[in-house]
Order: structure tokens, then C-alpha cells, then sequence
């Protein structure tokens, strides 16, 4: 059974994705031994696995905020739904390529049995603050799967759950209105959320297994100041707009501001 | 052992209970159970009595001049035809087919753990002020069991005085949030208390899914649930996307009509 990791890396105006997951490739290698394969639009450095290219012709916006400074830019996050059929891998591990990756636990993923994984609860490393948008996809609509992380292994469910990610991704605004989402911009947590939902016979169920370990993340307004090897320095926005200092050491960290991740690296 | 279902249906001045209970009947019948009796005053449409297996009609009205019409309730364990008796609010319906061996250990067993439309427990005291400030069994009498038995017997002789006499039960039992009418969720877990009967668990052997507007766990609300969350039916009744099971307490009276329709298209 062939196992590693894939990402997904389109560019856009200002940020440079092909870099974080050059960088994530290198951190792959060093804590889970495990091979990275990138899907991308772009030309990419020589670490790569597998490069597969492949281009979409509808994108859409949305807000990235570095700090308290936002700006809107090109969001080209549609092919995660291909995923399935794309995957060199019979076990793949799907990451962001703002992970970082600081540890070994998503090792685990591979020596359990449950053919799909993903987190439904993360954790705010600033503690104090209030993220409702990461219980439901909207107030009165399903819980809140995060597509940060997903592990899935090649089978019959899977290619079917990822067929329902495609349908909902081509058909957005006829589900994004069928479950109450107010914004319009198509976002892969709230396709996976709704396809677990639909996989469960729109009820809670186990369709999903829970991914190893504990997701931690920082949002885009908090900023990441140092990466030292496995120590992560955080500037953390607290729920009075100040800012205080967090490190961590050893815990493989959601870092959701790319501006301030990418002059890191 | 005979089982039913048994309905107590009233209509007042603004609301048609009876047809509420005809809807419940035949929601029952669609998901595969058998056997309902309705109780109410009133004469009943001809085409509501394929679905009842029994209809009776109450000689001594005690709601006669009641708003809420819920005196009559006291009389369950008298008026059921069956050994085995699930008794349903009209405004419910039911949605799966009633497991009744679950029942076998029970004599007598409320709802006391229902959920939202999400099927998460509802974590909102809005409608439970009076139970909690008063330390009251939380018991709901949306949908409970009974055995012909003796401490059924028991209990519904006393929930009769206590509806009979509820003024001064509320005085003795209600020292804050006292309501200022008669209640049968109040009184029966008066009765529950009296009785020493009360039993807190996690989850209830029948799913029982509360509509209220306020126990939906949401942070906002407008003034009705159907104003919040859309719902449809295909072969199963889907609220928010979310399937329901179990007992469906919609509690907005508009719904009803709604959905008798298309239970009437599904059952002819």
C-alpha cells in the first residue's frame, strides 16, 4: 500500500503557495518520513514526489487578512474535490500548505482503520477567544468539519464521498443556500461538512473518523513572528483587538496568515 | 398484551387539536405502527376514522371551560383500551416505527431528554424555568408510557388531584416561576416528585424531538421555527437537512396543515 502526502498549491496575486508547501514537503520528510505530492498551475522545485498539473477555470475571492491589514485576492481552492482521483497514493494524506508540521502524529493516520479522517473540533492556541463559525457552517445548518487535514485511503465510500464533494462544489449556490451559508465564496471546510452530513443520512453519524492528536490554530489576524526548527513564535490577537506572545514547541500548528508564514520561509 | 397509541384531542377557540391528532395517526400508520385511539368531545370527520381504531367520546368534559384543555389528560389510564398505552400529544408526529419491546422493563416512563432538530440535547432552560427553579422532576409529557399496572394506577389517581387541585399544589411545590395556569407537564412531575419515581439518564428510549422555537440551541431567533430553517419530505421529514427520527413535536399549528397533505397523497 503506497502512502504519502498531498497538497494543493495554486497561486494567487500576492501569495506564494508553491513555497509553503516546498516548505511543508521539507517538514514531511523530516517527521512523518513520508513523500509529498503537489497539485499545482505552477512550475515547482525539484521535491516533489509527483507533480501534477492541472488548471480550473473558475475561481473566486475572498478576504485575507494579514494582522489587522486585509486585502481581496484570487482564492483558487476548487480542485480539492479532485483529490480522489488524483492522489498517486492507495493512503494520502491531504494538507493545507499552511500547516506546519511539528511533530509525528499524523503517523497515526496510517496505522488505523477507518478509511476517512478529518478534525471536527480545532483548538484557538489564543484560548480566550470565541470561534462560533468552527462549531456549525452557519447558525442553524450542520456541524463544522475542517478540510485542513484530511486522511483517505482508495475505496468504494471514498470515491463516492469525494463524487458528492464535486457535485456540491459544481452546484455551490444551490447548496450553499439549501444549508444557510450567508457567504457566497465557495470554501472547501463547508463542502466537506456538507457531503459528511449527506454520507451520515443527513443526520450526526460515524461516516468520519477523528484525525490523530489535537488541530491548533491561528487565525489570519494573529501573526507568526519566528520559526525555529519545532518552535513556533505567535503574535495572538486576543478578544480585545491587543496583541500577546505565544511560543509553542513540538505541536504541529494551523498558521491561517500566509503573508506572515511566507516571509518565514 | 395489546398496545396503542392513545390521543386526547380538544379544539378550543382557535385551534383544531382534532385534526392535529388525525395528522399524528396517519404519521404514525405511514412509518409502520398500528393501533390509535383519539379522546376528545367533538364529532369527528368521516375520513378521520380509517386511522383510528377507536374513538371515544368523553362523557364528563372537565375542560369543558378550559383554555388549555388538559383535564381531561388524568384520565388516560381509565380510558385506554390497551395494556400497553403510548400517550401522544396531537401536535406530534411519528416518525418510525415504535419499538415496544423497549418498554418491556417499564411500567410507567416519561420523556425527559429531548433534542433539537440536530438531535443535540437542547441546553436552553427557556421553557423549563419553573422545573429547574424548583428543583422539579424534568419530565415532559409530550410522549410517555404506561402499563395497566398498579403504580400507573397509582400515579394517575393523584395526577387527577393534583390537576384537580393544582392552585394549591403550585403553592406548596412552585416557590418562583409559579405559572399561572394549569400545566400536565407540571403536575405529572408534581406527581413524579410525590411519588419518588424520578430517574435522571442521558437519553430516552424514543427520540423525541422538541420544535420549539426557543430550544433549538440557536443564538438568534425570529418568531417561528419554519422562519429559521427550511424543511422538506420526501420519504423522511427533513428539517435544516437534518432527518428526523422518532417522535417530531412541531408545535407550530400551521405546520400541520402543511404536511397533512402530503401524508394523505402518501397513505391513499
Amino acid at each position: 500500500m503506497s502512502k504519502g502526502i498531498l497538497v494543493h498549491a495554486f497561486n494567487n496575486e500576492q501569495i506564494d503557495y508553491v513555497k509553503q508547501a516546498v516548505s511543508l514537503a521539507k517538514r514531511a520528510q523530516t517527521h512523518l518520513n513520508l513523500p509529498v505530492s503537489i497539485i499545482t498551475d505552477c512550475d515547482v522545485p525539484d521535491i516533489f514526489d509527483n507533480v501534477i498539473k492541472i488548471s480550473k477555470d473558475r475561481y473566486t475571492q475572498k478576504i485575507y487578512n494579514n494582522g489587522s491589514h486585509a486585502q481581496r485576492l484570487t482564492f483558487k481552492n476548487n480542485s480539492r474535490v479532485l483529490s480522489y482521483e488524483l492522489t498517486p497514493y492507495d493512503q494520502t494524506l491531504m494538507l493545507d500548505t499552511d500547516v506546519i508540521i511539528c511533530d509525528n502524529t499524523f503517523k497515526q493516520c496510517f496505522a488505523q482503520q477507518k478509511d476517512l479522517l478529518l478534525y471536527k473540533d480545532a483548538y484557538d492556541l489564543a484560548q480566550t477567544r470565541n470561534y462560533n463559525e468552527f462549531d456549525k457552517i452557519s447558525e442553524t445548518s450542520v456541524d463544522f468539519y475542517w478540510a485542513t487535514c484530511v486522511y483517505f485511503t482508495k475505496s468504494k465510500t471514498n470515491e463516492i464521498f469525494f463524487n458528492l464533494l464535486k457535485h456540491i462544489e459544481e452546484n455551490w449556490q444551490h447548496y450553499r443556500m439549501a444549508y444557510q451559508i450567508l457567504n457566497q465564496t465557495y470554501r472547501n471546510d463547508f463542502a466537506f461538512s456538507i457531503a459528511i452530513h449527506i454520507m451520515n443520512g443527513h443526520s450526526k453519524g460515524d461516516f468520519v473518523g477523528h484525525m490523530p492528536g489535537k488541530l491548533f490554530y491561528t487565525t489570519d489576524r494573529d501573526i507568526l513572528v519566528d520559526i525555529n526548527e519545532n518552535q513556533l513564535t505567535f503574535l495572538l490577537e486576543d478578544s480585545n483587538n491587543k496583541y500577546f506572545p505565544m511560543k509553542t514547541n513540538d505541536i504541529t500548528v494551523h498558521a491561517m496568515n500566509k503573508f506572515s508564514l511566507e516571509e518565514l520561509l | 398484551m395489546s398496545k396503542g397509541f392513545l390521543i386526547f384531542a380538544q379544539n378550543n377557540k382557535t385551534d383544531d387539536y382534532v385534526k392535529q391528532a388525525y395528522l399524528c395517526a396517519l404519521s404514525g400508520t405511514y412509518s409502520g405502527n398500528k393501533n390509535f385511539t383519539l379522546v376528545t368531545e367533538h364529532q369527528v370527520p368521516q375520513e378521520y376514522f380509517l386511522v383510528f381504531d377507536k374513538i371515544i367520546y368523553l362523557k364528563d368534559d372537565k375542560a369543558k371551560d378550559s383554555t388549555w384543555k388538559i383535564e381531561n389528560r388524568t384520565k388516560a389510564f381509565d380510558l385506554s383500551p390497551y395494556d400497553e398505552t403510548i400517550v401522544l400529544d396531537s401536535d406530534v408526529l411519528i416518525l418510525d416505527k415504535i419499538d415496544w419491546s423497549l418498554f418491556e422493563e417499564k411500567e410507567l416512563y416519561f420523556t425527559q431528554n429531548p433534542v433539537t432538530y440536530r438531535g443535540e440535547p437542547i441546553n436552553s432552560t427557556y421553557y423549563r424555568k419553573t422545573f429547574r427553579t424548583n428543583y422539579l422532576p424534568d419530565i415532559y409529557t409530550g410522549m410517555y408510557y404506561f402499563k395497566k399496572c398498579e403504580l400507573a394506577d397509582k400515579f394517575f389517581t393523584l395526577l387527577e388531584i393534583v390537576v384537580d387541585e393544582w392552585k394549591e399544589f403550585y403553592d406548596i411545590y412552585l416557590k418562583d416561576n409559579k405559572p399561572n395556569h394549569v400545566s400536565i407537564d407540571v403536575c405529572a412531575a408534581i406527581v413524579y416528585d410525590l411519588l419518588d419515581l424520578y430517574v435522571p439518564r442521558n437519553s430516552d428510549i424514543v427520540n423525541f424531538v422538541h420544535m420549539k422555537l426557543h430550544a433549538q440551541n440557536w443564538e438568534s431567533t425570529n418568531e417561528k421555527w419554519q422562519q429559521k430553517v427550511d424543511w422538506y419530505m420526501n420519504n423522511k421529514l427533513k428539517v435544516g437537512n437534518f432527518t428526523q427520527h422518532g417522535i417530531f413535536h412541531y408545535t407550530e399549528k400551521d405546520f400541520c396543515d402543511k404536511i397533512l397533505q402530503r401524508y394523505k397523497e402518501c397513505i391513499t
